[in-house]
């Protein structure tokens, strides 16, 4: 494993490490769980040469109901202790399944939901170690010139893989981002760049500090679901999740999906989504709601088996939808 | 049935507590005064041509004390197999060539690991790229580049053995990628196919899947002032290891010693000499410091072997009642750079599979090809997991084709006690084989939840059974060939046994002194162990070819019988009685019959220091792993004794599979291993449930996803072992058929439970669902893939 | 760049200088001499350098030790306490939960950090916990065996010597082991009799 030589910067506010960040632009990082950061750090891929821990920063870390009805979410609050939040599990299943399913239970307990929503994207031939980097020219990630999985473009499409953010995106939360002009929300769809190269479209010395979920509308619901190889420690190779409210009738008013693991962002499925709208629950295995997820992922790179990723897609947008709509039904009877 | 009063107990380890408190060493644990941290610089290229290699720079660099190359090893070639027919092939550093990604070019010491990687970056390689080959059958094309130009045949190191190179001879220049073929043919091949009543062929393709272990390879070597090289190393077998380093560096063997480490798992990866074993020692010598190299996860999994890509092919003849008359089978490996254990594999893909089925003919060819892929070796089972799984699934094909009950056939063409082996002349002196299938079978409820090709419901879940059997050595003629044992008694009637076992997680030090207990007649507890040192314990065979307990512990009892007989001699003298009047347990030695009538074991002890001219009792034992055997086995025609005892295993798995997704859950392996007697009930036990899940493992997830001869998954995040989750419920039984030739009956345990599991999964999959899988892993697209293919795939369309 | 770190290690407090890339891992095994957590794949994957910091198992590999400074770490080291097996040490000791020892002290450390903070975990909650951890050779049968007993041993519980006595084997959780629920079998035969 390579290692870089590295400053380490501790500020005990937000301000000084906002202040750390602008002074350093490119060359820093916020450093959180370290999980993502450190494996970076080892591999010999991570550009920055500041690090500025948020260990030290106190806050940001509770998890609390809002006025509204809604969650907030420190964004520096582990993977699990979100997980384990019985304000999350009754508020927002979804979030809790997805934060229950990233990494394994070690790193569940460094990461946190921020760094996981400020995951980098993954490819093969960048995360990987200097030596085995060294068989070919670097690529585009890697700061040279080519990409090795999409040379027809030769444009970057380095996967995203985080858990939460499709839960997050579902369910429509916003992130609170503090920076040298001050504080903004946006919503997270809203972070994400879609390059692969920079996946994130927040500024370079902005910091992500809190997680705004909505208070839930009536007969609503939402479902996590991922599909790795393994049933921990793995990257998922598709999470879908699904926030679905019902009409007054128990048909499908409206739906929002997000899926990770298929593109350089996580990304929304409106074709699908404006399909269910209006219409039933689906049932199990409803074919034609598959085909039309297998279709709207747009092209795959990355993957091994691209008709079996896109099959999944189809299974796992009927079956999260469905589970919401199920958790709609509960909550709008209860 | 026995009355044992150690052995056939399930008592917890010896090493158990080292182990759960952390004081257990493993070889990068080690930490010695002024210790440099060696890194090794490979090859990042397939196949190139080396023009040059300046390691000024790196020499220059502040805190490094040492530079290797391959003009420090010019002139020397390493390989398991190292005979006039298959020369040994593999430089320890690049002299003008390397052959694969991971190829070694250069070595560097520095104080610390930081550093010595800083040096590896300032060494300068100019390399001239060559056309590389990728695939066995590529490497077979007449056109493909030539993986090594020549042989060198002009000596092989196991001459001090009888085994004679061929001093005159020059590099033979090489035509072809071939780098073994085992040949053998016996039977009248034409009247078995011609007669018979039904004839089919399969092919079968193995992905190749990785050792593992979660100890990544590491060594300490240090100088002694007289010229003496010292060494911690991650090994399976510490004899083999002194011999191949002293002949690799010139040494006298009494100049190199390996000291005790436990080992963090091998399962077959740790038996080769390594370069940056070579590495430590050279670099240690060079820096007159100690050097630990421990290498990354990555240089583990990809440059230390791996198991092999293998293609099957199976043709078969039966008569009408499913009787073997004749078959014909074709194995090609891939074996990477260099030759590894090709040689090996080849053979021992035809001597692991001859002992499950009677085969009245049959033609064999195995054939092990070069190509710029990682060198490939020994994997638990060598072999037998990639023969087994095409075998067993073409009989379970064969079955369906007959109509005949998959068990039933297995049954009918099983081997008994008392068959001789073609070709090698090995006697089944003990065979269990029918009884595993059938316990196998009955406690894995075949009858009841066999589908019987009924695949026409609905549901998306559906289950299957499916069955497998397998054999393996226990033990077979390979330097050091034998082993010998000490037992030293002290004052009080204990003992410490010193035996040169490699405790590696097979609970080698837990059985030899169980052994030894139960033969001296004490308690486990006054039995304390010295292993795994080359100055301290007289040879061992070592943990490999499932020797360990067969051959080390046959020693064992015999050192310990020693004792006993020294210490009955000693006793009748003192009481005045013939020793075959006596007994010896619970360290005492008594009068049969007159129990108030004896001595301790201490008490004899003192008298025989007084009595016989000091004499502190002290037994000696050995043993040879197959007593008439020559040197080796032929592995070009298996002519030769291969072992003396085979295990058995069957194997049945139940599985569920969603016919949605594709993915395949094992809800259950029943495992009824033939290991003669289980020493250690629970350390049995542990072995089969080891073996299970990393031939789960090997069959539903685990590939090593090589792409033009690089490693794209060289982590443990993107090879994927089995975790918690992936947990089946394991039934795992034991069959006792009393070994003759075994310590108390037992034989190998080891190795042989991983080989039936990848055709009873194939075969469960089957029945659960109608789809064939003829390669390995068994991966949910695949299973998707083959369902479309029937149309019996995804959920219905809407009513 | 280096940094001065104060490290609280089995109840013992350190003073060390340190490069900030180093990771807790390296510190522990190079500076401190604890040797017993093991770098098994340096990248968080195999659970084997797992340390409880703060009393919660996280990978060693992966957390700088910079970023551990202040804070109390526990290793396998510290587990066992005046000589006596903490009740997870002596539970994997009975059960063969050991074999090659290597992922034995990441796993030691997460069953104690599990249990610590639910006592009584369920089945799908110890497969779950553990599920970082990595075994290449226990098949993770027997581990959770052990888990098991040190559950009931913990709670006040008979543990499995008290089946042993009674004749039977040491093997407390077939029941449990075989989800299909048949009744298990006898595990050996005789052949040939």
């Amino acid at each position: 494993m390579t290692t870089i030589q590295i400053e380490y910067h501790a500020p005990t506010t937000l301000a000084q490490a906002v202040a750390l960040l602008a002074e350093h632009g490119a060359a820093a990082a916020p450093l959180a769980g370290g999980t993502d950061l450190v494996p970076a750090l080892k591999y010999g891929v991570l550009r920055a040469r500041h690090l500025v821990s948020l260990a030290r920063i106190p806050g940001y870390r509770d998890i609390a109901t809002t006025a509204e009805g809604g969650l907030a979410i420190g964004a520096f609050a582990t993977l699990a202790d979100v997980a384990r939040s019985p304000l999350v599990r009754e508020g927002c299943p979804a979030l809790a399944e997805a934060a229950a399913q990233a990494g394994s239970p070690l790193l569940r307990n460094r990461g946190t939901i921020g760094g996981n929503v400020c995951l980098d994207t993954r490819c093969w031939y960048y995360n990987q170690t200097e030596a085995w980097r060294a068989s070919r020219e670097r690529c585009q990630k890697a700061s040279g010139e080519r990409c090795y999985v999409n040379p027809k473009q030769n444009v970057c499409v380095a996967l995203f893989s985080a858990d939460t953010p499709a839960a997050l995106i579902a369910v429509g939360a916003r992130a609170t981002l503090a920076g040298p002009a001050g504080e903004r929300t946006v919503p997270v769809e809203a972070l994400y760049s879609g390059d692969g190269l920079r996946p994130l479209a927040k500024g370079e010395a902005e910091i992500l500090t809190g997680l705004v979920l909505p208070a839930p509308p009536g007969r609503s619901g939402a479902a996590y679901l991922k599909h790795s190889a393994r049933e921990s420690i793995d990257f998922p190779l598709l999470g879908v999740a699904a926030a679905v409210v019902l009409s007054p009738g128990g048909t499908i008013a409206s739906a929002r999906l997000a899926v990770t693991g298929v593109r350089s962002a996580p990304c929304r499925l409106p074709e699908v989504e404006a399909a269910l709208a209006g219409r039933q629950i689906p049932a199990e295995g409803d074919r034609e709601l598959g085909r039309l997820t297998a279709r709207s992922l747009g092209a795959l790179f990355l993957t091994e088996a691209v008709p079996h990723k896109r099959h999944l897609a189809g299974l796992m947008v009927v079956e999260a939808v469905t589970r919401a709509a199920r958790q709609a039904q509960g909550r709008s009877t209860s | 049935m026995s009355d044992y009063a150690v052995v056939g107990k399930p008592l917890p380890r010896v090493d158990a507590r080292d182990k759960v408190t952390g004081a257990a060493s493993y070889s990068a644990d080690v930490r010695l005064p002024g210790m440099l941290r060696g890194k090794v610089l490979r090859s990042p290229w397939p196949h190139a041509r080396i023009l040059h290699v300046d390691t000024s720079r790196a020499e220059r660099l502040k805190g490094v004390h040492a530079v290797v190359t391959g003009r420090d090893t010019a002139g020397l070639r390493v390989a398991f197999v190292d005979t006039p027919r298959y020369p040994a092939d593999e430089p320890p550093f690049a002299l003008d060539r390397v052959r694969y990604i991971g190829d070694e070019i250069a070595a560097v010491a520095a104080v610390d690991g930081e550093t010595a990687e800083e040096a590896l970056r300032l060494i300068r390689v100019d390399h001239e790229d060559l056309p590389a080959v990728f695939t066995a059958s590529g490497a077979l094309n007449p056109d493909a580049p030539l993986v090594h130009e020549f042989d060198y045949p002009g000596k092989t190191i196991w001459e001090d053995w009888g085994a004679r190179g061929r001093p005159e001879s020059e590099p033979v220049p090489r035509t072809d990628n071939i780098a073994a073929r085992t040949y053998v043919e016996f039977g009248d091949l034409d009247a078995g196919f011609g007669g018979a009543h039904h004839v089919r062929e399969d092919r079968f393709d193995v992905a190749p899947v990785a050792h593992a272990p979660l100890e990544p390879h590491a060594a300490v070597a240090f100088w002694d002032q007289g010229g003496k090289l010292n060494m911690h190393v991650s090994s399976m077998g510490i004899f083999y290891k002194r011999f191949v380093l002293s002949k690799a560096l010139g040494l006298p063997i009494s100049h190199v010693r390996i000291h005790k480490s436990y080992v963090g798992g091998a399962f077959g990866g740790k038996i080769d000499v390594f370069p940056y074993e070579i590495a430590a020692a050279l670099l240690s010598r060079k820096s007159g410091r100690p050097v630990l190299v421990e290498l990354s996860r990555e240089e583990s999994l990809t440059t230390t072997r791996m198991d092999f890509q293998a293609s099957v092919r199976v043709k078969t003849g039966v008569d009408r009642n499913g009787i073997i008359a004749a078959q014909d089978i074709q194995v090609v490996v891939d074996t990477g750079a260099y030759r590894g254990t090709g040689p090996v594999v080849v053979f021992l893909c035809y001597s692991y599979n001859i002992p499950v089925y009677r085969v009245p003919a049959l033609r064999y060819e195995g054939l092990a090809v070069y190509t710029n892929n990682p060198v490939k070796g020994p994997k638990r089972g060598h072999g037998a997991p990639f023969i087994r799984f095409a075998v067993d699934s073409h009989m379970d094909m064969l079955a369906e084709d007959l109509g005949i009950d998959m068990v039933e056939l297995m049954r009918r063409n099983a081997r008994d006690q008392g068959e001789v082996m073609p070709t090698s002349g090995d006697v089944l002196r003990s065979c269990g084989l029918k009884d595993s299938i059938e316990a196998a079978a009955r406690d894995g409820g075949w009858e009841a939840k066999r589908r019987r090709s009924v695949w026409t419901g609905s549901e998306r879940f559906k289950r299957g059974v499916g069955l497998s059997a397998c054999s393996m050595f226990s033990g077979s003629p390979y330097y050091p060939f034998a082993s010998a044992a000490v037992l030293k008694l002290a004052d009080d009637g204990g003992a410490t046994l010193f035996a040169g076992t490699v405790e590696m997680g097979q609970g080698s030090e837990t059985t030899l002194s169980q052994i030894a207990a139960e033969e001296l007649g004490v308690p486990l507890s006054d039995i304390r162990i010295v292993s795994g040192d080359t100055e301290l314990t007289p040879i061992e065979f070592g943990s490999f070819l499932s020797g360990g307990a067969f051959v080390t512990g046959k020693a064992v009892r015999l050192a310990a019988e020693d004792a006993r007989r020294q210490l009955l001699e000693m006793a009748a003298r003192l009481l005045e009685v013939d020793a075959r009047d006596l007994e010896a347990r619970d360290k005492r030695v008594s009068v049969k019959g007159a129990a108030h009538r004896s001595l301790s074991y201490g008490e004899i002890i003192a008298a025989s220091v007084k009595q016989a001219n000091g004499d502190p009792i002290i037994g000696k034992g050995y043993h040879k792993s197959v007593p008439d055997a020559g040197l080796h086995p032929s592995l070009s025609t298996a002519k030769g004794r291969w072992t003396e005892a085979y295990g058995f295993a069957s194997q049945l798995a139940e599985v569920e599979v969603d016919t949605w997704t594709g993915r395949v859950r094992v809800l259950r392996v029943v495992t009824y291993h033939d290991c003669g007697f289980p020493l250690n009930p629970q350390i049995v036990e542990g072995q089969i449930e080891g073996c299970v899940s990393m031939a789960l493992g090997q069959t539903l997830q685990e590939r090593v996803d090589l792409r033009e001869g690089q490693v794209f998954n060289p982590d443990f995040l993107t090879y994927r072992m089995p975790i918690t989750h992936d947990t089946p419920a394991m039934v795992s039984g034991m069959i006792h058929s009393h070994e003759p030739h075994g310590p108390f009956g037992a034989k190998e345990v080891g190795e042989g439970a991983v080989s039936g599991v990848m055709a009873a999964v194939a075969n469960a999959v089957y029945d659960a669902v109608g789809a064939r899988i003829t390669s390995l892993p068994i991966t949910p697209a695949k299973i998707l893939a083959a369902l479309a293919a029937a149309g019996r795939d995804g959920p219905r369309e809407r009513e | 760049m280096k940094h001065l770190i104060q490290l609280t290690v089995n109840g013992q407090t350190h003073d060390l200088v340190t490069r900030a890339e180093r990771t807790l891992l390296d510190v522990l095994r190079e500076d401190l001499g604890l040797t017993g957590s093991k770098r098994g794949c340096d990248l968080g994957a195999c659970g084997a350098c797992a340390v409880l910091l703060d009393g919660r198992p996280i990978s060693s590999c992966l957390t700088l030790a910079v970023e551990a400074s202040g804070r109390e770490i526990v290793t396998v080291e510290g587990l066992a306490q005046g000589g006596a097996l903490h009740v997870v040490q002596e539970a994997f000791v009975e059960h063969g939960a050991v074999q090659c020892g290597f992922c034995t002290p990441g796993m030691v450390i997460a069953v104690k950090g599990l249990l610590d903070e639910r006592p009584h975990p369920e089945d799908a909650e110890i497969l779950e916990a553990l599920s970082g951890n990595l075994c290449r050779c226990t098949g993770y049968v027997k581990i959770l065996d052990a888990v098991r007993t040190a559950i009931r041993r913990m709670s006040g519980g008979r543990g499995c010597e008290a089946l042993a006595a009674d004749g039977s084997d040491l093997r407390p959780s077939q029941a449990t082991r075989d989800r299909s629920g048949l009744a298990a079998p006898a595990t050996t035969r005789e052949s040939r009799a």
